[in-house]
């Protein structure tokens, strides 16, 4: 199954799995707009110095896909929700999402994608009104070790003891406990 | 926009569909169809369903709120910027960015509403001495960024810095969204310019028994302008201005009235304007005035450069709660159902920071905030 990955779990993931996008057993896309922020964000030029030599290695969802009818009938059933008000059950508040976040959403549901965020209440939104599955960065991770397209080593290991030096969000600890039992090696990261 | 179940009975009858069918193909019950017809919203992927099988774009399904939920008065333009249909959209556009933020605020709340029963200039006086008397301002003294700020909160508005795009063409603009008066300010206004705009907004947002939803009418306008130049510029501020220079040759006028703006960090052209309308015979060039004006500027920082410069996240939560501090509360209470980005948006982010680290700083200060209130009663 194919999986969205938004900002976050690519700046998780790329140095592990710098192929990610581009070689298709690793099944991952993810929208203009994400990579436009990945290299456009400021505050990321000091957080991620290394991003700029993967510029080649992210590649968006094409033009003609992003405005395949489906994505386009995805983005409207999208933004009409929103602005209906949509409570979110977790929170009991709204679901206020932004405009790259909206088309994130829509990419992962007309591609019938799972998706890969580290944004609670994307993923919220994702799995209440779409029942999308969240994988989680260290998750996906751990797909890709048992599907053999990864080998885990000592260079991988210093990336993902990186997640916690750049303040990355806790993965979730069914992950991280299969995380030890695919490598053999104990858990560094957040 | 509203959901509008019912549509659904309308389209299904037009495109020959039996709702038994519809709920068959959708995989859901003939109740779970009922309910959709009868009000609840269907879940997004049955939704989208919806959609394909009748083959109809969602909006079919939905109504637009007929109660206005966000207005955009017509606003001051900047200079000789003419207010334009595109100048409108793009504001009620960004004003429509808060919509589900205030939507979602479940505030009651006292606010002042200024009432007149003629709007003269001895009524713009009137209100603008009660209201720098609420600030506890002596009668010569100009307002200050920390009063003015005080100003706005004790008048509940909502101040937004936003950094507006090229085509609105304004310092800062009024909306009610929700019944919340909202006041957005360009960061890129410089600190000169700032006040008087931000005050005629806030005037504008506390005339709340004024029907405003389109268009101001002049004398609207101009009561709102006469108050706001009150509460700038006092009359014994005024007078001390004016004593100071009448007798003096231009140059050295020219020299003290510079001094006044750098000290008070005001513009010289409202300030000449009310020397002009409190002593009819003083004499002075407009157009000299506003090249000062233009010197000065470049001396004074941007708001943007004043309050938000640090690339910290910490600074700027800390900037923002003390200059809208009636906004950041109502972020903070609905930081949990706003994506990270939606935060970024709302905050007007730039992309110096990061909006993860931004709500990091905010849910602290929160915490901070809530076990310094239980230290204070011993909880």
């Amino acid at each position: 199954m194919r999986t969205i990955c938004d900002t976050g779990s690519i700046m998780m993931l790329v140095r592990i799995a710098p192929d990610m996008f581009t070689d298709s057993r690793f099944g991952c896309a993810t929208i203009p707009e994400v990579r436009e922020e990945i290299f456009q964000t400021q505050r990321f030029k000091s957080k991620y110095p290394w991003r700029t030599q993967y510029k080649k290695n992210i590649v968006p969802l094409s033009t003609t896909e992003m405005q395949s009818a489906e994505f386009v009938q995805s983005f409207d059933v999208i933004i009409s929700l929103l602005s209906a008000g949509i409570i979110n059950g977790r929170t009991s508040k709204f679901f206020n999402l932004s405009h790259v976040d909206q088309k994130v959403a829509a990419g992962t549901i007309a591609n019938n994608c799972r998706v890969s965020t580290v944004d609670k209440e994307l993923a919220d939104f994702l799995s209440q009104e779409f029942s999308t599955k969240n994988v989680s960065p260290l998750g996906l991770l751990n797909i890709w070790l048992q599907e053999r397209l990864l080998t885990w080593n000592q260079e991988m290991h210093l990336f993902l003891q990186d997640w916690s030096t750049c303040n990355e969000p806790a993965q979730p600890k069914k992950d991280v406990w299969e995380f030890e039992k695919n490598t053999n090696h104990p858990y560094e990261g957040p | 926009m509203l959901w509008n179940g019912f549509a659904i009975k309308r389209v299904a009858k037009d495109k020959k569909v039996s709702l038994a069918s519809l709920a068959t193909q959708i995989g859901v019950s003939r109740q779970t169809v009922n309910d959709w017809i009868n009000g609840q919203i269907p879940k997004g992927n049955h939704l989208l369903a919806l959609c394909r099988l009748l083959r109809e774009k969602p909006e079919a399904f939905f109504k637009e709120n007929e109660a206005v939920s966000i207005s955009v008065p017509a606003h001051r333009k900047r200079k000789s910027a003419k207010m334009n249909p595109e100048m409108r959209r793009q504001s009620l556009q960004m004003a429509k960015e808060y919509d589900l933020l205030f939507k979602g605020a479940q505030q009651s709340e006292v606010v002042p509403v200024i009432r007149v029963t003629e709007r003269t200039m001895e009524n713009a006086v009137r209100i603008a001495n009660s209201l720098r008397f609420q600030l506890g301002l002596s009668a010569d003294r100009v307002i200050d960024l920390r009063h003015l700020l005080e100003l706005l909160d004790l008048l509940g508005i909502f101040l937004i810095f936003r950094k507006f795009p090229n085509s609105i063409k304004s310092y800062a603009f009024y909306s009610k969204i929700y019944g919340h008066r909202v006041v957005f300010v360009n960061t890129d206004t410089n600190l000169l310019d700032l006040f008087f705009p931000l005050l005629h907004e806030a005037i504008h947002a506390t005339r709340d028994e004024v029907d405003n939803h389109e268009e101001y009418e002049e004398e609207e306008e101009e009561f709102c302008d006469n108050t706001a130049s009150f509460i700038q510029f006092p009359e014994n501020y005024v007078e001390n201005v004016h004593d100071t220079i009448k007798d003096l040759p231009i140059e050295k006028q020219i020299e003290k009235l510079k001094a006044f703006s750098q000290k008070y960090q005001h513009s010289l052209y409202g300030l000449v304007k009310r020397i002009k309308g409190q002593f009819p015979d003083f004499e002075i060039s407009e157009k000299l005035i506003c090249k000062i004006d233009t010197l000065g500027r470049k001396q004074i920082p941007s708001l943007s450069a004043r309050l938000f410069s640090s690339t910290d996240p910490r600074d700027f939560v800390d900037a923002m709660f003390k200059a809208s501090p009636k906004f950041m509360k109502l972020v903070s209470a609905q930081a949990d159902s706003l994506t990270d980005r939606k935060l970024g948006e709302l905050l007007g982010l730039a992309s110096g920071l990061d909006a993860r680290e931004v709500r990091a700083f905010i849910e602290k200060k929160l915490r901070l905030d809530k076990g310094e209130l239980a230290n204070a009663y011993n909880m």
